[in-house]
Parts: C-alpha cells; sequence; structure tokens
C-alpha cells in the first residue's frame, strides 16, 4: 500500500532555495579541506596531528571516547608523510589524515580489548583488513575507540574504563556500541573513524552524534580483524563529520579481490556507478529531482518521540522541496526485525565468544576441573549484558529449541529483507528516523534491558536484511541549538549500491538547513 | 497417540538419544523439556515444561538437574541361552586429509613438528580471524566421494558443533552436519562375510559390501597431553584445524572382523586416491565403532537393538576386539534381564575392555548451528567431472587385474594393500622376461612384503619405505627372470635378495656370479658328464634303481647337486639321469 504526498506539501523549490544562500562552511568535507591544507602546506601532518592530540588531552577526560592513544606512533607517520609530501610524492586524499578505529578492529602490535576486561591484555598480532587499507592509504591513526562490551549495547557505558558522553550534552550517552568514534568525530578529537555495526551500532550513534554513519552492504567490507559478534550482520563502516568524509573513508575500506584471501563471505559488488559530489554552490535548484523515496510508514509508530517524529517530518518536507518524490508505504514485517534480530545475534554471539575461554585470554586459574575453571572465569570477567546475551543465546540454541527460535528468525529474515528488497525495486531510498529517540541520558537504560532493546528498532531490519543505510543529521524545527540533541535520519539504499546512497544523502546534507557541524567550533576553521 | 510432543513438536521418541521419551506410571515424558501426558487420555499430567535445556558454562549454577529415567525402548526379547544373538556393526571413520595446509588456514598440515609451531592466528581462535576454507581438501573428499560411488552434492555447507575443551580453541568445531559434501556410497571389502551369512543383501557374490551414509569435511582439534611433571595439561594446537573427512557407515557389519575389512578397504582406497596415508598409528585414521546386537526375530523384523558407541580405537586390532568384548557384554546385560542404555564408551587396550565414557544422561547438546563465516560449498558438475576423469586404479579394480593374472587371491591381497607395494609389483614385471605373474606376485608377496612387515613389527606403514636401493623393483624383477629362464634356482634367487637386501649395489650378473658361481648349470653337456659320471660311479644304486627301487633317484640327484655345489637344476639332474639309468644316450 501507499500513499503519496501526504507528509509534505510538494512546493515550489522556494523554501529550500533560500535554504541554500545561507552557507555553512563546516558542510563541505573536513578530509577533503585537510588535505588541500596539507598539499598547500598550510599546516603539516605532524602540526595536523599534534593539533588532534592535544584535543583529545583536553576533551577526554570528561569524553572517555578513546580506550588507547598511540602518540609516538601517530606522529611518527605524520612525519613519514610530511617527508613523502615534502618530496613531491601524490598522496593519497587520506594520508596524513588523522583518524581512530574502534577498539574491535585489530591492530597489529596495539592492543585491540572489544570493551572487555577478559581482552584487557590481548594485543592483536596483525592488522585487520580495513586497517591494511588505510595503512597503505597513509593514514595516522591516533587510537582505539571506546565501546560496549563486544558491541553488545547502545550506550557505550559497559566498556572498559568510565561510559563515554555525548558531546552535545555530557550527561547523555553517545549512543553505541561505536559510541566512542561517533563521540571523537563530534568532539573533534580525529578528522573520521570507523565503527562497527551488528544492529545499529554505527547509525544510532551517529545520530546521537549529529554526524554522519555508514553502514555498508552486508560482504562489500572485510570483516577480516573484526572482534565478531555477530557474524551473519557485523558490518565495519565509516562514522565522519559530512557524507564526503564518509565516502573516502568507505571507499578506503572496500575490499576487493585480495581481500577475498582472508574473508570469503565477500561479495564482489556491482557498484559501477562513480561518484560524483557536487559542491553547495553547484546544486541545482531542485537536486533531487525525479529521485523517489518511502517513507515506512511503522517507523513512525509508537515508540516514536515527538521529536523524532517532527525532525523526519522536516525533513521529508525538505526532500520533496528539493524534487524528490516521497511516499508512505507499509511494512507488514517491520514489527518482526527486532525479535528475529535478537535470536539470531544472540544465538551467534553465544558461539562466537565460546573460544574467550580464559585459556589464551584472560586468566583462569584452572586449579580445578577445566570447565569450572571456564565458568568462573567468564562468571568473573564478562560483563552483566554480555552474559545475558551469551545465555539467551545458548537456550536458543540448545537441542530443541533451535528450531523453535533460530530457524524461525531465520525465516522472518528472509521476509524482511524480500520486503525491503522488493520496496526499493520502486524507489532510490527507503527513509526512516535513525533512532526512536534522543540520546539517553547515562544510566538511564542500563537496567532496562528491554527498552534498550527496542531502541535498536529503526536499524536491526537493515542488517537483517544486509542493505546499506546512511545517517545524517535531520532538518530540525528551528529553536535553540545549543539546548539540543542532534536527530539523525536514516536513508536505505540497494544491495552495493552505496555510491547511488551517498549522492543522495549528499545532496541531503548539502542542500538543507544545517546547524553547526560540532557541538564547539571547528577547531580548524582557518584552514 | 501421537509421537510428537504438543509443546515444541518434537518427536519424543527420535533418532536423537536425548529426546528419546520415557514411560512410566502410565505417563510418557517428553525429555526434551519434561511435560508428561497420560498414556491412555492424552492429557498432560504434572508441571508443564519443568525443563530446560542445558545452559553454557556461565549458567551452571542455573542447570536444572537432569532426572534419571527408565527409557521407552522397544521391548528388547531377553536373550534366552540358546538364542543366538546378531552383532551389529556400523564405524565412524576420521580420516587425515593429505593437504599441504590446514582445512580453513594457511599453516602447514603435517604430522609432528615442534608443539605449537604449525599454528595460524585462526588455528588459535584469535579474535577476528574467519575461516577460509581450502580447495586442495575439497578436491580431496570429492575424490574420495567418487571412488566411494557415492553422490557429489554439489551444494553443501558447514555447521559448527560446539563444546568446551581445552584442545578446540573455538569453542566449536566446523564440520557439515546438515548438508555433507558426499551422500551415500559403498566399500566393497576384501574377504568374505561373517558366519552363513553369504545369502543376506549385503552382498551379490558373498564378498562384504558395506553401505556409506555420509561424508562430510570437518576440522581437526588439538592434542591435549599430561605434563611430564604430571601437573596440568599441556596443549599443542599443529593439529587443531587440520582437515579431515568424517565417513560414517550404515550399520552393514555383522563382526569385528567385518569392521576391521571395511577399515582396511577404505584405508587402501585413501592410500590409492593420494587421499590420505591412513596411517592409525599417527592417527591419520581413527576409528570409532556403533556395536549393537539383535535376536533373529528382530532381524525379522529389521530392527536394530539400542547401540552403544565405542570411541577412538586406535588399531585394527583393537577394533576387532572391541566389538567382540561389546558384543559379548551386551549378550550378557540381555541374558540377565537388563536393558542396554545409550551410552559412549572406551577401549582399554590392556584389559581388553570397554569402559563407560558418557552415559545418555550426559550426552553432549552440540547446539549445531549454521557456520556464518563460510558461504555454502558450491561445486559444479563440471569440477567433478575434472576429478573424476583423473582417478588413478583403485585397490579392488588392481586386485582383480592380479587375480585375473593368474596371481594367488592372498599375494594379490598383500600386494595391492599399498599403491607402492602395487607400483612394485607393476614394475618387477616389466623387468621379469618370462618369468610367470604368478610367481613374481608369491616372490613378492612372501620374500619382500613379507619380510619388510616382519622387520618393522606390527606396524601398518607403508613396508617398502626402508627396502634398500639395491632392492628395486626392476632388480627384483631381473633376478625373477634369470630364474624363469633357468639361470637361477628358486633357492639361489633368494640368496641373491640376501644380497640385495643388504645393499649390494653391484651389477645383477656381478653378484649372480659371485654368489653362484655363474648361476645354475642347466642341461648342458657339462651337466650330462658329471651325471655320466655319477652313474658310473655308483653302479649299486642304478642296479637297484633299475630293479624298481624309485627312491634312490634322489640320492643320485643329491650326488649330482654335491659335485656342481648345488649350481645345477634339479629338474633337469633328474631327467638327464632317468635317461641315462634308461639306457639312453
Amino acid at each position: 500500500m501507499k500513499v503519496t504526498g501526504v507528509l509534505g506539501t510538494r512546493s515550489s523549490g522556494t523554501t529550500s532555495r533560500n535554504v541554500r544562500t545561507r552557507r555553512d562552511l563546516s558542510c563541505s568535507s573536513l578530509i577533503r579541506r585537510l588535505g588541500c591544507a596539507l598539499r598547500e602546506g598550510k599546516i603539516s601532518a605532524s602540526e595536523l596531528t599534534s593539533l588532534y592530540l592535544k584535543r583529545i588531552e583536553t576533551k577526554d577526560d570528561t569524553l572517555n571516547a578513546f580506550t588507547e592513544v598511540d602518540k609516538i606512533g601517530s606522529i611518527e607517520q605524520a612525519k613519514k608523510v610530511d617527508a613523502r609530501l615534502a618530496a613531491g610524492e601524490a598522496l593519497h586524499i587520506l594520508a596524513g589524515i588523522p583518524l581512530a578505529i574502534k577498539d574491535n578492529i585489530c591492530r597489529q602490535g596495539v592492543s585491540t580489548t572489544a570493551g572487555s576486561t577478559l581482552l584487557r591484555k590481548h594485543l592483536s598480532t596483525y592488522d585487520a583488513e580495513v586497517v591494511s587499507g588505510l595503512k597503505a592509504r597513509d593514514c595516522v591513526l591516533l587510537g582505539q575507540t571506546n565501546m560496549d562490551e563486544f558491541g553488545m549495547g547502545n550506550t557505550t557505558e559497559t566498556g572498559l574504563g568510565p561510559p563515554t558522553r555525548n558531546p552535545w550534552n555530557a550527561s547523555h550517552v553517545p549512543g553505541g556500541s561505536s559510541g566512542g568514534s561517533a563521540a571523537a568525530v563530534a568532539a573533534q578529537m580525529c578528522a573520521g573513524a570507523l565503527g562497527s555495526d551488528t544492529g545499529g551500532s554505527i547509525r544510532q550513534p551517529a545520530s546521537f552524534c549529529g554526524v554522519v554513519g555508514l553502514k555498508p552492504t552486508y560482504g562489500t567490507v572485510s570483516r577480516h580483524g573484526l572482534v565478531a559478534y555477530c557474524s551473519s550482520f557485523d558490518t565495519i563502516g565509516p562514522i565522519g563529520p559530512t557524507v564526503e568524509d564518509v565516502s573516502y573513508l568507505f571507499q578506503a575500506i572496500k575490499g576487493d579481490l585480495k581481500s577475498m584471501k582472508y574473508d570469503t563471505s565477500l561479495r564482489r559488488s556491482g557498484d559501477r556507478k562513480p561518484l560524483s559530489f557536487l559542491e553547495e554552490s553547484q546544486l541545482p535548484s531542485r537536486p533531487l529531482q525525479g529521485r523517489r523515496f518511502a517513507v515506512i510508514a511503522e517507523a513512525l509508530g509508537p515508540g516514536v518521540s515527538t521529536e523524532v517524529r517532527s525532525a523526519f517530518l522536516e525533513s521529508v518536507k525538505h526532500i520533496e522541496g528539493i524534487g524528490g518524490i516521497v511516499d508512505l508505504v507499509t511494512s507488514r514485517t517491520f514489527q518482526r526485525g527486532l525479535p528475529a534480530y535478537y535470536v539470531i545475534a544472540l544465538s551467534e554471539a553465544s558461539s562466537n565468544l565460546a573460544r574467550f575461554d580464559g585459556t589464551r585470554f584472560g586468566s583462569a586459574s584452572f586449579t580445578q576441573q577445566i570447565l569450572e575453571s571456564y565458568t568462573e572465569l567468564r562468571q568473573d570477567t564478562l560483563g552483566e549484558e554480555v552474559r545475558r546475551r551469551i545465555l539467551m543465546g545458548t537456550y536458543m540454541l540448545s537441542s530443541g529449541y533451535s528450531d523453535e527460535y533460530y530457524t524461525r528468525a531465520k525465516c522472518a529474515q528472509k521476509q524482511v529483507c524480500d520486503e525491503l528488497v522488493g520496496y526499493l525495486s520502486n524507489y532510490d531510498a527507503l527513509l526512516t528516523p535513525a533512532t526512536p529517540d534522543l540520546a539517553y541520558i547515562v544510566g538511564e537504560k542500563t537496567k532496562n534491558p528491554l527498552q534498550m532493546y527496542a531502541g535498536d528498532l529503526m536499524t536491526v531490519n537493515i542488517n537483517l536484511s544486509g542493505l546499506p543505510a546512511i545517517v545524517v543529521r535531520s532538518c530540525e524545527p528551528e529553536s535553540n541549538p545549543s539546548q539540543r540533541l542532534p536527530i539523525g535520519i536514516q536513508f536505505i539504499g540497494k544491495h552495493f549500491c552505496e555510491n547511488e546512497l551517498l549522492e543522495i544523502a549528499h545532496t541531503f546534507e548539502t542542500s538543507q538547513n544545517t546547524r553547526k557541524k560540532f557541538p564547539e567550533d571547528d577547531m580548524l576553521s582557518n584552514l | 497417540m501421537s509421537n510428537k510432543c504438543p509443546h515444541l513438536g518434537l518427536s519424543m521418541q527420535g533418532k536423537t538419544a536425548l529426546l528419546s521419551a520415557t514411560v512410566e506410571d502410565g505417563k510418557v515424558t517428553c525429555n526434551a523439556h519434561g511435560s508428561a501426558f497420560d498414556m491412555k487420555t492424552g492429557a498432560p499430567v504434572g508441571e508443564w515444561c519443568p525443563k530446560l535445556p542445558s545452559l553454557p558454562v556461565v549458567a551452571s549454577s542455573l542447570r536444572a538437574s537432569t532426572l534419571v529415567r527408565t527409557t521407552f525402548n522397544r521391548a528388547i526379547a531377553s536373550a534366552s541361552a540358546g538364542d543366538a544373538l546378531e552383532t551389529v556393526v556400523g564405524v565412524e571413520i576420521h580420516v587425515r586429509l593429505q593437504t599441504r595446509s590446514k582445512l580453513f588456514s594457511g599453516s602447514a598440515s603435517a604430522y609432528g613438528g615442534e608443539p605449537n609451531s604449525r599454528v595460524a592466528p585462526f588455528d588459535a581462535s584469535l579474535p577476528g580471524t574467519l575461516p577460509v576454507l581450502n580447495a586442495g581438501a575439497v578436491a580431496l573428499a570429492v575424490k574420495l566421494g567418487i571412488a566411494l560411488e557415492g553422490e557429489v552434492q554439489l551444494r553443501s555447507a558447514f555447521d559448527r558443533k560446539h563444546y568446551w575443551y581445552a584442545d578446540l580453541p573455538h569453542g566449536y568445531q566446523i564440520t557439515q552436519k546438515r548438508s555433507p559434501i558426499v551422500l551415500g556410497g559403498v566399500v566393497r571389502c576384501q574377504g568374505n562375510l561373517s558366519g552363513d551369512d553369504a545369502g543376506d543383501e549385503r552382498s551379490t557374490d558373498g564378498a562384504l559390501k558395506v553401505g556409506i551414509e555420509r561424508v562430510q569435511l570437518e576440522m581437526d582439534t588439538g592434542k591435549s597431553s599430561l605434563a611430564e611433571d604430571g601437573r596440568g595439561t599441556l596443549v599443542d594446537l599443529n593439529r587443531a584445524g587440520q582437515a579431515l573427512v568424517e565417513i560414517v557407515s550404515e550399520p552393514d557389519m555383522r563382526s569385528g572382523e567385518e569392521a576391521v575389512a571395511c577399515v582396511e578397504a577404505l584405508q587402501r582406497m585413501l592410500r590409492y586416491l593420494h587421499v590420505s596415508d591412513a596411517n592409525m598409528e599417527e592417527g591419520s585414521l581413527r576409528c570409532d565403532v556403533n556395536v549393537s546386537v539383535r535376536t533373529s526375530e528382530e532381524r525379522a523384523r529389521g530392527v536394530f537393538g539400542e547401540r552403544v558407541e565405542i570411541k577412538n580405537l586406535n588399531s585394527l586390532r583393537s577394533i576387532a576386539r572391541a566389538v567382540k568384548y561389546e558384543a559379548q557384554r551386551h549378550a550378557k546385560v540381555l541374558a540377565g534381564g537388563g536393558k542396554i542404555e545409550r551410552e559412549t564408551r572406551s577401549f582399554d587396550v590392556n584389559t581388553g575392555k570397554t569402559v563407560v565414557l558418557r552415559t545418555k544422561e550426559n550426552l553432549l547438546d552440540y547446539k549445531f548451528t549454521p557456520e556464518p563465516d563460510l558461504p555454502s560449498l558450491v561445486l559444479t558438475s563440471a569440477d567433478v567431472e575434472a576429478i573424476a576423469g583423473r582417478m588413478p586404479e583403485l585397490p579392488n579394480a588392481a586386485y582383480e587385474r592380479l587375480v585375473s593374472g593368474g596371481a594367488s587371491p592372498s599375494a594379490s591381497n598383500t600386494i595391492v594393500a599399498f599403491p607402492s607395494t602395487l607400483k612394485y609389483f607393476d614394475v618387477a614385471m616389466e623387468n621379469c622376461g618370462a618369468a610367470k605373474s604368478a610367481d613374481v606376485a608369491n616372490f613378492i608377496a612372501n620374500e619382500i612384503i613379507g619380510a619388510a612387515r616382519k622387520d618393522a613389527g606390527a606396524t601398518h606403514k607403508e613396508p617398502l619405505s626402508t627396502l634398500p636401493r639395491a632392492a628395486s623393483a626392476r632388480r627384483v624383477g631381473e633376478l625373477l627372470g634369470k630364474v624363469a629362464d633357468g639361470t637361477l634356482s628358486g633357492r639361489m634367487a633368494k640368496q641373491v635378495l640376501e644380497a640385495l637386501m643388504n645393499s649390494d649395489e653391484r651389477a645383477l650378473g656381478d653378484i649372480v656370479d659371485d654368489i653362484c658361481g655363474g648361476g645354475q648349470i642347466s642341461s648342458d653337456d657339462h651337466l650330462r658328464d658329471i651325471c655320466h659320471s655319477v652313474v658310473r660311479d655308483k653302479p649299486e644304486e642304478v642296479r637297484l634303481l633299475q630293479g624298481g627301487k624309485s627312491k634312490l633317484m634322489g640320492a643320485l640327484v643329491g650326488e649330482v647337486m654335491k659335485r656342481t655345489s648345488g649350481r645345477a637344476n634339479p629338474k633337469d639332474v633328474s631327467k638327464l639321469l632317468a635317461d641315462i639309468v634308461a639306457g639312453e644316450p
């Protein structure tokens, strides 16, 4: 079923034209700006890196976005880039750009804890495929960012150390599980970051922190080197200040034929479309003319806060204002996603985490029978949420129960996927809010796991269907920006068509009345 | 009443031991979750679903106590003293594939090595590592499937089988539970069926045919051993992740000897295919057997007795002994009015007895789940045909070739046991001139392979691996050629062989000259002269011989042999003497 034109007036482009005249510098790509500055000699890579390290020093005591900062390594790397730029080498646009990596992505010789006490002393022996991708492009890797233990959570409160805080308002969470990465980008402690998304772990924190987060199609980015939570859904993706920043990072971490050597679940992208981003000044008056969008009606149903709904409707109005055609569609399967997601994710989690038995990581005593030692270690070192999820997952995989739960969830997964893919044959992108609510207050959800799981309502169906989705800041009704928390909108694209999705999101982002990109002044506005 | 428990619709009496419902006090209890139903009315009795499935170790304290109940088994007729029970045996064989690298990682796959020296990050299950399927292992499994006459599946998939042990770093084994790479197949064993069953459905020609249910790819575990000081367990992960196939047979064998015949036939096949060295001592082939017994009445109805699994038998002899012991134990239990419980046992080679490892109540819930890190394994029919087009001669075909060439069944059997021994025979045949293949086969089976086996003790390693170069197939073939053309006697040939075995690498002719003085003297003039002289020198014996005392011929031949230092061909000598004594020239 679809209803046309109910969400906004399909007006002429006057509103949006007015909007676009209000120029906001911070909207154009930070990475491109820094890349130019490095090449023009306005700043050196080592100066840039020092600026970011200093920023981390001053900000991160309160925000706790980083679990580890590699000062020496990143300065060394920046100096190498400086030398090569000085020698006139043509380097990748990401060369010398200071980035942060979520702490569940392995980096050789660096501790990769996945936010767990159990992996506190784990030094990875190899580079994740995505890290190799960044290193090959001479990025500066500043450090590892905080996360919920093993990615199981959406608040970044359950990792190692104190909870990460939302840079827009420190009494709120940044979202999770990639909350450290999103907070680090929003607080300008890095120019971009990698996160991972199993049920929304990139998109929800991007929404909470007012930055851009892309969950690529499952199978386009190698999982080699990503500490597994739910193998069927785990996807590494970029977080950045703008869509363009995110697209640079995405191109750098995308898998190629070589990556198949370590991850055979990779699929070759059919996306042949070249990326072309228009600057704000280059945009035609109705840049989304002819583009078709569908709003999933159930995503505006009960449980969605008023602020989120009105920001979403404002955005839809804007999309219609710049030429997009927006229909309302209903999803039969929308509500099936969340339970199916949790069944599959927790079942696989219980299996993937079986390896953490204390023999190689953690320090089981082994003074008693082996099984008792395992039990003791896991009881003592795994967090409450992780244990809860392992328990539920194991229960659902038990003989006699796996048909009841796992097999049926797989069935629901197929229905969800078929329906979304079906809609995408008629539309360029589907639209939903990124989250049902604004960023929670720290501690608000920890005692109520069911409420916390409900926060994944908007994002899990995308993981079930493997589709790519990007979260950007939505148009928000006018009011005092400093008191507000950001609200995101989610664009869902076709399998392997990230470029098209990025282009649409970029157009949306560039053409709208965006408030400040960062909660504080752009520390590099002089570049 | 329905066999389905209305709780989750599970079969109450199904294949899974864990799920066998129990019957007592007029009610049937679904063993999965403990819901009970009245046998007459079908109404639920007592608490609904009182039992939780087993939970992971983090929750061991929550684990519901497992109730011990008598099982709802089919009635087993207690075996009266005179009623002979039939033994039924099925085998599950794990075979290490001869691949350069492991099943899912690039580290070397070989027996031995410094502990933990062949361990890729994936093998140690380091965080973030993913399995990458070894195409070479797949090709070997396909080859085996074709040789077993099974159906190679163009689409198969991997599953995780979960359990906890120190030498299982992932906490699960990757295997192919739901869709294995090969379904069906048959092992055609050498030798005849046990007992008087030659007419049964297992064979058309009296030779044992064992059905194969499936062949699945899976990864091996590491190895645990007790520390030398006895304090603690050491884990070596060199073996962890090595490529295995598990071959599961139908319950088609009726004795330990038949099980041994089946394993031997498989061993040969694996070696011919270069799929595995199938060496039990080094664990390249490990065997579990399932044993049950049944009465003739049960046999007539086509049902089986409750089976017991005996794990990790590491020699052919152990297989035979364990089956025999276990079948006798079953008979004893049944005769005493007892009942056989589904359980897992191990065989103690020292006592010759089996002991319980896990009882039915403690059977593990492996929580099988699809392996999400691996896509389905998809083959094209062209892939399979390409492998089928490169199949080597298989042992049964080689056996038929040898027997039809005149070799004795037992010598043929010995020769086809290893590809290397067959090759040895074939090369010897190419170089043996006029020698008959029966003689070559006997000589190689007895003098070469038999001797090598004796030297090597009881091992089932390739018997010719330590054969000196001097005793190459070509030289032994030539040696047998010399026997065939009469240059050497059988006794001489053995003397020469002894020299060859002691690494005498001189030209064969030189050795013959040296040891046998140029070889055997056959019916030439020189030998005729010697015979004449013996006849002249022994007139008394010749007279008695002519008078009918034929025994004396032996004495005359012996005298000739003595005068030729044993180099004369005794047959020729007899003939010459006979002619001379008979007065012919």
